[in-house]
């Protein structure tokens, strides 16, 4: 019964002409929005190979120079953009690809797309988990509002009540054959854009790609189900197929559209974050706390005399400068933890009220875990720029303790050369694994989860209720 | 086959049937006749179970509907005034969708001839359901009872708004239904067809049945005035009387 009722639901899509229609722009957009995302990463990844190229060069071919100089002369972490960024890019256009690695300061990310795209920035975010996360709820709904409306206003809820069809076995057919009709289309979509955009543009870098895929695959999956069972449910608590079209299209735009982006701005705004001229003065004060705490200054005099056995500085074998340019490097680093755990703190507030909001719209619980397992939300950012933070210490080091251990009675005036430089190690960067990041995603898939369950009994119930109502 | 007893459905302190007493036997047609609202479309409704009646029982093949709803649908084949189809669908594609809903599967030569027995060519039968006539749904219905092998027809002024061709095609259909061993309750405001093809011709006013007439020994105009005589509360028995003589 279940798959005569999702047969014919199936025929009836496919010889509707608004189906076909809506089908075909909703292909062409995803289509669309898949190949300018694609073109948008391979642009990325042209300009950040070209820009690793050109930063491994004036770095070795900077001629010779103090390597503290050298320190601040500095390079480049650049973000390796993993394909799956094509898919969903996060925040990437937001949050920057670079980070310069200088001494005595942790800059924040640079390079950020948002500042290059101008007016058009604002409307510039066309991308498939976009079109997948905000219009297939639109395209769902407007293939389905009529699913159980139409049946009261047509009649056939009464034919089918009276071949003993049961509420159950109604909406399990009519949620196999949207399943299957609307499967048919966005899954292989789904499929194809997740697949043209891993294998073009980006980096191979996400250790689980598979996953990650796998994951995509069933949150959107998930999303469809709870999406499809609302729209089935809200269309049989309507007595006409105009009212549930008015209801479901009014439930789109206040839940799948404007709800999101209300409830980032509130966040944005009850937990505004410092600008970055606040961000630079808190870096410069970090940097140069080292010279106003003399407690601390005299205690590494005190540690570096006693480790070597001399009385006075004069008396180090080593490069006193480079010494204390190293240890105000270290004095340097819990204060800077310090400056982005608050700033952190910040974002994870504003998740907070974004993860609360995703109980009225699973667009929003989407879109964090989508966003999450594409690699290109602040999780994953934050894991690349903690990354980026140690290789920048351990160069820094690097070229301090060259400068300490080797500048001899050349002092400042001492200079190392390209075979050194050479030595110095590009920044290497693999992201961590979904699993490893798992808690940050439990509530977003727990609350998908809930949704479709929700839109599954919320749907049962309401066809129950139609059923009832049809001799009224 | 279709029986009720002392079926009563009030709905918010209105007793829309009070007590009926009905019995529709294998090759009988009987024909409730009756103003809207005397509770003729609410029988048929408790017939199928849309409705929980508020005191009695509604008892299809030996079977309470209040217990076993959807068993007795497997006896039943329901034709309303307006036979709703799926527009998308041809007829035969309609037809075959409501037999697979029963559980019935059909090869598409069986499918068209029992169209064709309900009265539906075959060139007909394979266009969609979008362009029919009420005429044409009504034959779909009844072709689905066919196939169905119902074992009663329950039929909610199913002959409202045909035209005569078409009306009397389908009472045609009915009445081989009859012929066949089916019990048929029928709903209608159209006497002279209820005394055509009906067995018996109940008469409903305000839920109650107030008359339960022997169609065999009353002609069309006699049927008529007891039926207006009941309307108006007038005494019925002076029409009786003279329809005996």
């Amino acid at each position: 019964m279940i798959g005569a009722i999702a047969q014919r639901e199936i025929v009836s899509f496919l010889r509707s002409s608004v189906f076909v229609s809506i089908a075909a722009a909703f292909v062409v957009l995803l289509t669309a929005a898949a190949f300018l995302s694609v073109e948008r990463v391979k642009t990325f990844e042209r300009e950040r190979t070209a820009a690793e190229q050109v930063d491994r060069y004036v770095w070795d071919s900077q001629g010779e120079r103090n390597p503290h100089s050298a320190a601040h002369f500095a390079r480049y972490a650049f973000k390796p953009i993993p394909k799956f960024v094509a898919f969903d890019p996060g925040i990437t256009d937001y949050a920057g690809i670079a980070l310069w690695m200088e001494a005595h300061y942790q800059n924040p990310a640079v390079f950020r797309r948002a500042e290059d795209l101008g007016d058009a920035g604002h409307i510039a975010n066309l991308s498939p988990a976009w079109v997948l996360q905000v219009i297939a709820p639109l395209f769902v709904f407007l293939v389905l509002f009529g699913a159980l409306a139409g049946e009261r206003e047509s009649g056939t809820l009464r034919q089918l009540s009276a071949m003993g069809v049961t509420a159950r076995t109604l909406f399990s057919g009519k949620l196999l054959g949207a399943g299957v009709g609307l499967g048919a289309i966005i899954i292989p979509a789904l499929v194809f854009v997740l697949f043209f955009a891993g294998h073009t543009g980006g980096d191979d870098i996400l250790p689980d790609k598979s996953i990650r895929l796998i994951g995509l695959v069933l949150s959107y999956v998930l999303y469809f189900v709870s999406v499809s069972a609302i729209a089935i449910g809200v269309s049989a608590l309507m007595a006409e197929k105009r009212a549930a079209l008015i209801a479901l299209v009014a439930l789109w735009a206040g839940s799948f559209v404007v709800t999101p982006r209300i409830t980032a701005d509130i966040a944005s705004t009850v937990y505004a974050g410092p600008d970055s001229a606040t961000i630079s003065r808190a870096l410069d004060g970090a940097s140069n706390a080292f010279y106003q705490d003399s407690e601390y200054r005299a205690e590494i005099d005190r540690v570096i005399l006693k480790e070597y056995g001399v009385e006075s500085k004069d008396e180090l074998p080593i490069e006193y400068g480079a010494y204390s340019l190293q240890k105000s490097e270290e004095h340097a680093h819990p204060l800077f933890e310090k400056i982005y755990a608050n700033l952190n703190a910040v974002h994870k507030k504003q998740e907070g009220v974004l993860r609360a909001a995703s109980l009225i719209s699973p667009t929003i619980a989407l879109n964090a875990l989508s966003a999450g397992l594409a690699g290109s939300d602040r999780v994953h950012h934050q894991k690349f720029v903690e990354g980026a933070e140690v290789h920048r210490r351990k160069i820094v080091k690097q070229l301090n303790e060259d400068y300490m251990y080797n500048a001899g009675e050349a002092g400042y005036g001492y200079a190392a050369g390209e075979a050194f430089w050479k030595t110095i190690e590009d920044f290497s960067y693999i992201p961590p694994t979904f699993l490893s990041l798992f808690s940050s995603y439990a509530f977003g898939i727990i609350v998908l989860f809930a949704y479709a369950v929700f839109g599954i009994f919320f749907a049962m119930w309401a066809v129950r209720r139609a059923q009832k109502r049809i001799a009224k | 086959m279709l029986e009720a007893k002392q079926l009563t459905k009030t709905f918010d302190n209105v007793t829309a049937l009070d007590r009926l007493d009905l019995r529709v036997e294998a090759g009988e047609i009987i024909c409730l006749l009756g103003a809207n609202g005397a509770g003729k479309t609410t029988t048929i409704n408790l017939f199928l179970g849309f409705l929980e009646p508020t005191a009695g029982n509604a008892f299809v093949n030996g079977l309470n509907v209040r217990n076993a709803a959807l068993e007795t649908k497997k006896y039943l084949a329901y034709i309303p005034e307006q036979v709703a189809l799926y527009p998308q669908l041809s007829g035969i594609e309609n037809l075959n969708y409501f037999l697979r809903l029963a559980g019935i599967r059909k090869s598409r030569s069986d499918l068209i001839a029992v169209l064709i027995e309900a009265g539906l060519d075959e060139t007909s039968a394979t266009r969609r359901a979008s362009s029919y006539s009420k005429g044409m749904r009504q034959k779909i219905g009844i072709a689905i009872a066919l196939a169905k092998n119902a074992k009663a027809l329950l039929l909610d002024e199913p002959l409202s708004g045909l035209d005569p061709s078409a009306a009397n095609t389908l009472c045609k259909s009915l009445l081989q239904l009859r012929d066949d061993g089916h019990a048929i309750l029928m709903a209608t405001h159209d006497v002279f067809r209820a005394k055509e093809i009906g067995t018996r011709i109940g008469i409903m006013k305000a839920g109650k049945l107030v008359d339960d007439l022997d169609a065999s020994l009353l002609d069309a105009r006699e049927i008529e005035q007891i039926y207006l005589a009941h309307m108006h509360d007038s005494n019925v028995t002076d029409i009786r009387s003279g329809a005996a003589a």
